[in-house]
């Protein structure tokens, strides 16, 4: 029982931790917290249900289409809304961030309905048995394309030249700036990334609560819950975090209540921000004067 | 100038006095709400305008307003003034409570939290349902002053207006006092203003503490003017709504205020057949507004002000 | 008893050695001056002392009382005033109003009085007014007074930082290059300022400066730091002739002052 709570507490929690990747790489490339983030991947996830549904595509055609569909929306929104911004007070870009939460969100439900759809599963869901223990092979697949999207990730910041400028940009970005990289560039290579990763987590979490526009808000909380457990500016506390809301989670709703299963990322918000506000995984850093 | 602008104020004073006569029930409802709304702009106006904190929970004072007022009015027989002033309090505690985190925390991090609060109220109140009603709501009474029941919206209105302007008012002082400029100064350069002995947690607490306050009060004659109370009334969307007003009226000036509490109330009338493209047309414009006009509507009215004015000199 | 003791001070900043087992003292009355190399540890030394940083060992000591545990508000009430290396201004707002800002919190009302704008409350804006006021044509700035800060020239930005901080009738002054960025003229007035400050009202200073002439002229004692540690302290002549010093780095600049 309860290694299937874990196993399966993982998978969420992996889902949240693609969502707070998204969150992590935009904020770190350009200080800006995209408050969208969840409702673009809701919307791309939408967008690749109506190429199923309405274009007819086959869905492994469908998938593939997913990452760069997602570039696409984020590319144009950086363009259409961030960039605009860049030199203005960070205030601002949140505020915009907000008004694009509006607009992809009620978009959505204005485009395609308020009701929720069922969207293919992308894993069967007969369980295997691994050491004794019955996991779902949905919860193995959600882990092992998050696994995936983390290792791509990886290399690209290891081992390609605008992975390493991104990386320079968000230690110090005046000094990147003077070293030759475009800061405008690596904004939009970020949004382009993150929005990408979030239709990604949009596609893994469909099939398990049915399509709806509704749909990314609390996953965008719990990645929020765990990108700030994880110090909001670390990749690996980022994953590290959501997987302990992800697991946190089910435990919660097996044991405790299932009533308070969505505020109680709130009350971790509220915690690590009181006591701890520079995450658990990272330290403080004195702030230059 | 200085005329010029006490001129200004009258007009709109005059304007504001005039504006419910020859318009139906419908007409004194929505300029009821306009007052409602306005008073949370003003609210916003003290915290992201002056005190540099962002929020995107307002929904949640506004909602420990309506529901504490309703509550004292419906349960211990508190009169309606009395109400609104215990649902102002009960959100100003909440409001101090809130601007804990924000002691260690800025920007996006208070967003968050505030959002996180905001969901936390909505849900409490509604499983709290021997208190609240849960998902039945909550009936509340018409507004009355000393014993006279105000039938109508229209005289409604007025004590909605003179709220406003006795907050506006209060806004306006507490801009020029030196705890108001303090908390100014710390928006600018924290580091000088504490430098300059202006301690931080006790101003951003003070901005809070006021906002929740004012934003409390208006949730409380909001739910006078319902009539019902459901925890729906209380959502994320409202929380952004206000935040979208507050930012295209103009978040420095209490003029400001009034035009986004005008734009929201007003919006949903205007914007009727795009149906439910409307919030769509919020966030756009939102986002047009931040790029194109950050100073918000009033800032375009203030344009237009100066132009017949010769410019100051510059140093 | 000196107005300003500093003991073992030490500081890191993930690992790097920011400050090592510094001490020295500042008596009242005195001018002392903080030099060294960039780097040397000398803004990181003024920010422990105006508590912007929590020093990881050590003890500062002002007016008797011990520094350790109080915000930097509360030493800017207890007296401790200073400038800042990269301009620390409030740039939308006025000179007055910058120098205003230095001395509001002497002028404090209850907070619901503020709110009604009672009497009470309108003596205290207009006196607090008055005062700075004062202030800013002492200093030279009355004709700029209603200008905007950020519009100002760099030199008056500098001069409206030190006008902000006499508004807070400092005990101690700390200046963070005071004469960066001046020209020789300008620089030489900052020196007199100086002096005038400490003749006139008694005003303490402890003060960065890069500018050899302006410290060798206007400081009666100076403090050297190197990569965080205190390598001589004495008299502008000692400091001249000590070969540890002119070894850190003051030879070539010392030719040419």
């Amino acid at each position: 029982m309860i290694t299937q709570l874990v196993a399966s507490g993982l998978a969420l929690g992996s889902i949240y931790a693609l969502l707070a990747l998204s969150l992590v790489l935009i904020h770190k490339a350009t200080d800006v917290v995209n408050f969208a983030q969840g409702e673009m991947a809701m919307f791309g996830t939408f967008i690749c249900f109506a190429l199923l549904t309405r274009a007819g595509l086959p869905l492994p055609a469908v998938l593939l289409l997913a990452a760069p569909l997602g570039v696409a929306l984020g590319v144009v929104t950086e363009r259409a809304t961030m960039r605009p911004l860049q030199s203005a007070p960070p205030v601002n870009a949140l505020i915009a961030t907000i008004g694009l939460w509006m607009i992809f969100h009620h978009a959505a439900g204005w485009i395609w309905g308020y009701d929720p759809v069922r969207f293919p599963s992308l894993f069967s869901p007969e369980p295997v048995e691994i050491m004794g223990a019955r996991i779902a092979q949905n919860s193995l697949g959600i882990i092992a394309v998050s696994l995936l999207v983390v290792v791509l990730l990886y290399l690209f910041f290891e081992f390609t030249r605008m992975g390493v400028a991104m990386r320079a940009a968000s230690m110090n970005r005046r000094a990147a700036q003077l070293m030759g990289v475009d800061v405008t560039r690596t904004s939009l290579v970020a949004w382009g990334l993150a929005s990408a990763i979030g239709v990604v987590s949009g596609l893994l979490i469909a099939p398990l609560t049915f399509l709806d526009f509704e749909m990314m808000f609390s996953v965008l909380l719990k990645a929020f819950a765990g990108a700030i457990l994880g110090g909001f500016n670390s990749l690996p506390g980022a994953v590290i975090g959501c997987l302990v809301i992800g697991v946190l989670e089910n435990l919660i709703a097996a044991y405790v209540s299932t009533a308070f299963k969505d505020t109680f990322a709130f009350g971790i918000i509220i915690l690590v921000l009181m006591f701890r506000p520079q995450g658990l995984f990272t330290r403080r850093i004195a702030k230059k004067v | 100038m200085k005329h010029a602008r006490t001129i200004a104020t009258l007009l709109v004073l005059l304007v504001l006095v005039a504006l419910p006569f020859g318009l139906g029930h419908y007409g004194y409802y929505i300029l009821a709400t306009v007052m409602i709304y306005a008073i949370v702009a003003l609210s916003l106006n003290v915290l992201i305008g002056m005190g540099g904190q962002i929020s995107i929970g307002h929904a949640g004072f506004w909602a420990l307003g309506a529901y504490g007022s309703a509550l004292v009015v419906i349960k211990l027989g508190f009169p309606f003034l009395a109400g609104v002033l215990v649902g102002g309090l009960v959100a100003a505690i909440f409001g101090a409570l809130v601007a804990l985190p924000a002691l260690r925390v800025q920007g996006h991090y208070l967003a968050i939290a505030t959002l996180g609060f905001a969901l936390f109220v909505q849900q409490v109140l509604f499983e709290w349902e021997g208190l609240t009603g849960g998902r039945q709501g909550l009936f509340v009474p018409r507004p009355s002053l000393f014993g006279y029941e105000l039938q109508t919206d229209f005289s409604y209105y007025y004590v909605l207006l003179a709220v406003f302007l006795l907050l506006a008012w209060i806004t306006g002082n507490f801009a020029g006092s030196h705890t108001g400029r303090s908390l100014m100064a710390l928006k600018m350069s924290s580091v000088a203003a504490e430098c300059c002995g202006i301690a931080r947690p006790i101003h951003i607490i003070i901005a809070f503490t006021i906002s929740a306050f004012f934003t409390g009060v208006s949730g409380a004659l909001y739910g006078h003017l319902l009539g019902h109370l459901s925890t729906e009334t209380f959502s994320l969307a409202v929380s952004l709504s206000f935040l979208t007003m507050a930012v295209i009226g103009g978040l420095h000036s209490r003029a400001g205020a009034l035009l986004g509490g005008a734009y929201l109330a007003l919006a949903p009338e205007l914007l009727r057949e795009f149906k439910d493209a409307q919030m769509v047309i919020y966030g756009i414009t939102l986002i047009l507004c931040v790029q194109f006009l950050p100073g918000g509507l009033i800032s375009l009215v203030e344009r237009v002000w100066t132009i017949r004015r010769p410019p100051r000199a510059a140093p | 008893m000196p107005l300003l003791e500093i003991a073992n001070l030490s500081l890191a900043f993930s690992g790097l050695r920011a400050l090592a087992n510094v001490s020295f003292d500042v008596e009242e009355g005195e001018i002392v001056g903080l030099i060294g190399p960039n780097g040397a540890g000398k803004s990181t030394l003024l920010n422990c002392i105006s508590r912007l940083y929590q020093p990881d060992g050590g003890t500062i000591r002002f007016d008797g009382h011990d520094l350790g545990g109080r915000s930097a508000p509360e030493v800017a009430a207890m007296g401790i005033r200073r400038t800042f290396q990269n301009l620390e201004l409030f740039r939308e707002a006025s000179v007055r109003e910058n120098v205003a800002l230095g001395l509001v919190y002497r002028y404090g009302s209850p907070l619901l009085a503020e709110f009604l704008a009672l009497p009470g409350v309108r003596a205290k804006q207009r006196a607090a007014l008055e005062d700075a006021e004062r202030i800013v044509s002492e200093c030279g700035l009355g004709e700029w007074a209603e200008a905007r800060v950020a519009e100002l020239p760099y030199g008056l930005q500098k001069l409206v930082e030190l006008a902000r901080a006499l508004a807070g009738h400092p005990k101690l002054l700390l200046l963070d290059e005071p004469a960066a960025g001046m020209n020789r003229e300008e620089s030489t007035q900052v020196a007199e300022t100086v002096r005038r400050l400490r003749d006139r009202d008694g005003i303490t200073v402890l003060l960065i400066e890069h500018d050899m002439r302006v410290v060798m002229t206007v400081c009666e004692r100076i403090v050297v730091l190197d990569h965080g540690e205190k390598i001589a302290e004495g008299s502008p002549a000692e400091i001249r002739r000590s070969p540890a010093v002119i070894k850190a780095y003051l030879g070539d600049e010392l030719e040419d002052a």
